[in-house]
């Protein structure tokens, strides 16, 4: 069953990739995603033989996927925005990240980086996507929000970043303790899953222009 | 981090399902919402739209209809007034006026031209009721004066006006179509108010023009206008209300403070000026 979980997880990545191979959109979205999932399988390969091999570099190249991941998230986010305050909190956040990221990863234990990092990454990530649903309520589309491809796509990401952290948070400390490796797979495999049917149908549906959409609304 | 490495082993368990239980709780939850509120929002203008579009549709048709309504007006005016009038000055100058004495013959050609005089004035009467020569030749001031003249004629009722800042007159189509306006509402304080005067103003400030009229009879307020204008009945007001949404201006009817009078303001904005 455990295998089974964390098979599921791994070869769902390549469900949002096949789709986005037939779509062949050029809307930057979709394209982020493509890459994000592209680097999702190579990251999974490279530390599978990394990690075979007992290689001393399996920590450090495993630290560097949650920089990408939220580099990747936030260029994903970052054009669906409308204000230029939230865009520039993004840039911003990103900068002051790598500013702290880089003397950590040199100068802590690879473990308790690990889980700080990602745990101080996810929540970069939630309040990303709290700023787009935020700025959804505030100015809503006159297209239905469950019709655009963003809406999926940052669904996914918040769904797997609120589900995910406390996981990560635990992770250091919790070594040891009976059972929690095997609660840390079943979590992250099922939200991995889930977010990568999210990434799927975000690749795959349809924005239908609604009738009413010359309609300027603001409910502010 | 003190509460995390604080926390007992054999509880960790606990605290990741239930923190990962309240994460995911939070995030469906918030998700939910924003879909929910973001299909309330859009609904409501749809529900907007609709009725902007109902409105319109109704001032369109209040619009069809007075035109049509003036055609028909103008159409019975010739054909009861001018038509008769023009075969009456047929027959008076037939074939056999030739063939009749002089006396006879003179006598015809000063009726038919009495007829055709006649038939003059009355179409100047229609082409006046149609642009009045006085607004067209002499400004808005000079229209509700020549007006209100008449009305005073009449003796049941007072009216006058007094045109604060008035030196340089408005376009023309804003002056026509104010001077319809004003029309329409004195035409209905005259008929429903009971009023026993009717007081008309004019001020300017470096934005706005103001018209206001007062009287003392039984007025509406904004409430009362909106409401009125979107029933089928209520024509009249649906002409000021798009007359004065073409000329991009506004008109508020309201109650004086001391609950005498009521008065209806319409501001007009001041590129109307020529």
């Amino acid at each position: 069953m455990f295998l089974l979980v964390e098979n599921i997880a791994r070869f769902s990545v390549l469900v949002p990739v096949l789709f986005a191979f037939f779509v062949k959109s050029e809307k930057q979205t979709i394209q982020v995603l493509f890459y994000f999932l592209i680097f999702i399988i190579f990251h999974q390969i490279i530390y599978n033989s990394l990690y075979i091999r007992e290689s001393k570099y399996t920590d450090i190249f495993n630290s560097l996927y949650t920089p990408i991941e939220l580099l990747f998230t936030a260029f994903y986010v970052k054009p669906n925005l409308k204000s230029l305050g939230y865009k520039k909190f993004i840039l911003i956040s990103l900068v002051f990240y790598f500013i702290c990221w880089v003397p950590l990863l040199f100068f802590s234990n690879p473990q308790d980086f690990l889980s700080y990092i990602r745990a101080f990454t996810y929540s970069l990530i939630l309040i990303y996507c709290l700023l787009y649903f935020y700025e959804q309520m505030q100015y809503p589309q006159s297209l239905f929000i469950y019709n655009q491809r963003t809406f999926w796509g940052i669904s996914g990401f918040l769904l797997f970043a609120a589900g995910t952290f406390f996981i990560f948070l635990f992770d250091q400390f919790s070594n040891n303790v009976k059972g929690f490796i095997q609660q840390y797979v079943y979590i992250h495999a099922i939200l991995f899953t889930i977010r990568n049917l999210f990434f799927a149908l975000s690749i795959v549906i349809k924005p239908e222009k609604s009738q009413f959409a010359d309609i300027s609304l603001s409910i502010t | 981090m003190f509460f995390l490495q604080a926390t007992n082993p054999n509880n960790t368990t606990y605290v990741v399902y239930f923190g990962t239980f309240g994460m995911l709780l939070l995030a469906v939850g918030l998700i939910v919402f924003i879909v929910f509120h973001q299909r309330k929002v859009i609904y409501f203008q749809l529900r907007m739209k609709k009725m902007q579009e109902d409105q319109q549709q109704m001032m369109l048709q209040a619009s069809i209809q007075s035109q049509e309504e003036e055609r028909q007006r103008i159409a019975a005016d010739l054909h009861d007034d001018a038509g008769p009038l023009l075969a009456t000055v047929r027959l008076y100058l037939n074939e056999n006026l030739i063939h009749q004495d002089q006396g006879t013959q003179l006598q015809s050609i000063y009726n038919a031209k009495q007829i055709i005089d006649d038939t003059i004035q009355l179409i100047r009467n229609m082409s006046h009721s149609l642009i009045p020569p006085t607004l067209k030749n002499f400004g808005l001031e000079s229209a509700v004066n020549d007006m209100f003249q008449k009305i005073n004629g009449s003796g049941s009722i007072s009216a006058s006006a007094r045109f604060h800042d008035y030196k340089r007159r408005l376009k023309l189509e804003y002056e026509l179509s104010i001077f319809r306006v004003l029309q329409e509402l004195v035409n209905n304080t005259l008929k429903h108010s009971h009023a026993s005067f009717i007081h008309l103003t004019q001020n300017k400030t470096e934005q706005h023009i103001y018209i206001r009229m007062h009287h003392d009879g039984e007025g509406m307020t904004q409430t009362e206008y909106e409401k009125l204008r979107d029933t089928p009945h209520g024509m009249g007001l649906k002409n000021i209300h798009s007359r004065v949404k073409i000329l991009n201006s506004k008109i508020l009817f309201e109650k004086d403070s001391s609950n005498t009078y009521y008065k209806v303001t319409i501001e007009i904005p001041i590129d109307a000026i020529l």
